[in-house]
């Protein structure tokens, strides 16, 4: 698109000269009528015109066609997003009913006794709760956000909270520090549902916890740049494998090297879909056997700069 | 007990009728089964059923459409929805269309049993539940489900909407206990392990709108591991 607005700027050469030797004329020669109707003056004139002309109707049609190409991308994308949506609950559909069957006819039948029986029952609750879990994932994508000001600082440490607890309770030492702007002023409010990025901000940290040991540590650390106020929750774990990385964000994608680590391959992207459902972004960084980095974005309503001092309204 | 609880059982996969309908016969219910609305209608009708478990999408005759109907004829046999989606909207149509409760597919077997028990022990026989009702009056606090709006003694009060649906769920429900599990995935829509945090937050918003006390409640009150209570006595207005 630069070459048709050069193509402008130098159609308006021989006009903008043209207009200023004649102001400089007239201002030299006040009583000398000057004309701009000679043969060599009009024919300059009609072909600044026409060549101006060309290019601000190539201009608007370069544009038009741009517009026309971002609004195809963008309806491809989208169509690709309800086609995957509508697989998730086709498939949901399809397997509630014979997973319903096969509960209620291995519990009227009667599981007790028999080994075979019992890994039937506990493997139909297995993939039950898997449908559920998808079927759950897809709900997010649909799922009305109640929206109103929340305090990250508040929600990171609630979840923090609550993943120590379930840390000790599984008789582990390790605490998760959280490093938290409040000097010299805090993270501001961002707008959106708290009880969703509640989930999402505690499937960062479960995760991190997750995937590191007795010795490892997890650092949560935030803050805020250009309107927006990012989070990140960081970890010396086992990593992700170069080759996984690119599939982090998919549903039940799951690592190579987190076998025998029990999960359904559904955090992260319940993760992608709560902060992309706000306008955030997520992305990570990692490297198998150092540690990962997981980032949120999310936009703010309020920079800090309108809010010092007022401190963090509820 | 002199006579056995009446299950009508409509769904019209036959896989799931017959499996779930003998689970049901052993575990001491007098069964029937119907494989579409429309003969889930007739059924009630002649059969008298205590109560019905109605799957949702179904030829002729959906489950919504069975609820409707029944309910417009003033019959309010307690009903059970054995919904197929499980989005929000969905849920609160569900439950504002006149069904007593609902359970989403594939769902364990045990769960239907105790979910029938409580619903009968909720219901009046004939007479339409409190959840129902239009107008749910408790002491000075005054909910009115069809403008959507609350009043404590005669001033109007403002919840988030989240709020509101629960003080409706527990005021329709009075003196049962109710587990957050039970509560998020009724009312929220998403119930992931370790987000019932959502649930205490929005009772301590109803406590701190109607100006409720934990300690002492007149209105809702925590019971210790298990979940939360209404404990006001509620009347139809």
């Amino acid at each position: 698109m630069k070459s048709p607005v050069g193509w402008l700027l130098l159609s308006a050469v021989p006009l903008v000269i043209g207009t200023v030797a004649a102001i400089v004329l007239r201002l030299a020669y006040p009583d000398v009528l000057v004309r701009f109707i000679t043969t060599p003056a009009g024919l300059a004139l009609g072909v600044g015109a026409a060549i101006t002309g060309i290019a601000v109707i190539w201009v608007v049609a370069a544009r038009r066609s741009a517009q026309r190409r971002y609004a195809l991308l963008v309806s491809g994308a989208e169509q690709a997003r309800i086609e995957h949506q509508e697989f998730l609950a086709r498939l949901d559909h399809e397997l509630k009913n014979p997973l319903t069957a096969i509960r209620a006819a291995l519990a009227a039948h009667g599981t007790e006794g028999s080994p075979h029986l019992e890994i039937a029952d506990s493997q139909a609750q297995r993939l039950g709760s898997l449908v559920g879990d998808l079927r759950k994932l897809s709900g997010l994508q649909s799922q009305e956000l109640e929206c109103e000001p929340v305090d990250l600082g508040e929600v990171v440490g609630e979840a923090t909270e609550a993943v120590n607890t379930s840390l000790r309770q599984r008789g582990s030492s390790r605490e998760f520090t959280v490093d938290f702007p409040t000097v010299p002023w805090r993270v501001p409010p961002i707008e959106g549902d708290s009880d969703l990025l509640y989930l999402a901000v505690f499937n960062l940290l479960a995760n991190a916890a997750k995937f590191t040991g007795e010795g490892d540590c997890v650092e949560v650390r935030a803050g805020e740049v250009h309107g927006r106020v990012w989070l990140e929750v960081a970890d010396t774990g086992i990593g992700i494998p170069a080759e996984d990385l690119p599939h982090v964000w998919s549903e039940l994608a799951r690592g190579s090297n987190a076998r025998g680590i029990s999960g359904s391959g559904l955090g992260l992207p319940l993760v992608k879909v709560v902060i992309e459902r706000h306008g955030g972004r997520v992305s990570v960084r990692s490297r198998e056997g150092e540690g990962t980095a997981v980032r949120i974005e999310l936009p703010v309503k309020h920079p800090t700069l309108e809010l010092h001092g007022a401190g963090v309204p509820r | 007990m002199a006579e056995p609880i009446r299950v009508l059982l409509v769904d019209d996969e036959s896989a799931i009728t017959d499996s779930l309908g003998a689970f049901l016969t052993d575990a001491g219910f007098d069964v029937r089964v119907a494989d579409d609305g429309i003969a889930a209608l007739a059924a009630t009708a002649s059969w008298r059923p205590s109560i019905i478990v109605c799957d949702v999408i179904m030829p002729r005759l959906d489950g919504r459409g069975v609820v409707r109907e029944l309910r417009q004829q003033g019959d309010w046999t307690p009903l059970i929805l054995l919904t197929k989606v499980d989005a929000t909207p969905e849920r609160s149509a569900a439950l504002d269309e006149g069904a007593d409760d609902y359970l989403s597919k594939p769902f364990d077997p045990d769960e239907l049993v105790s979910r029938i028990r409580a619903v009968l022990r909720r219901a009046t026989a004939g007479a339409p539940p409190l959840s129902a009702a239009d107008r749910l009056v408790a002491g000075e606090l005054v909910y009115d489900r069809r403008a959507r709006r609350i009043w404590l003694a005669g001033k109007e009060l403002a919840l988030t909407p989240r709020a509101l649906l629960l003080l409706e769920y527990l005021m329709g429900r009075p003196g049962e206990v109710h587990s957050r599990d039970r509560l998020l995935s009724t009312l929220w829509g998403f119930d992931f392990p370790a987000s019932t945090r959502a649930v205490d937050h929005r009772i301590a918003e109803l406590r701190r709108v109607l100006n409720d006390d934990a300690g002492r409640p007149r209105f809702i009150e925590t019971v210790q591991s298990l979940g939360y209570r209404f404990v006001a006595r509620v009347e139809r207005a």
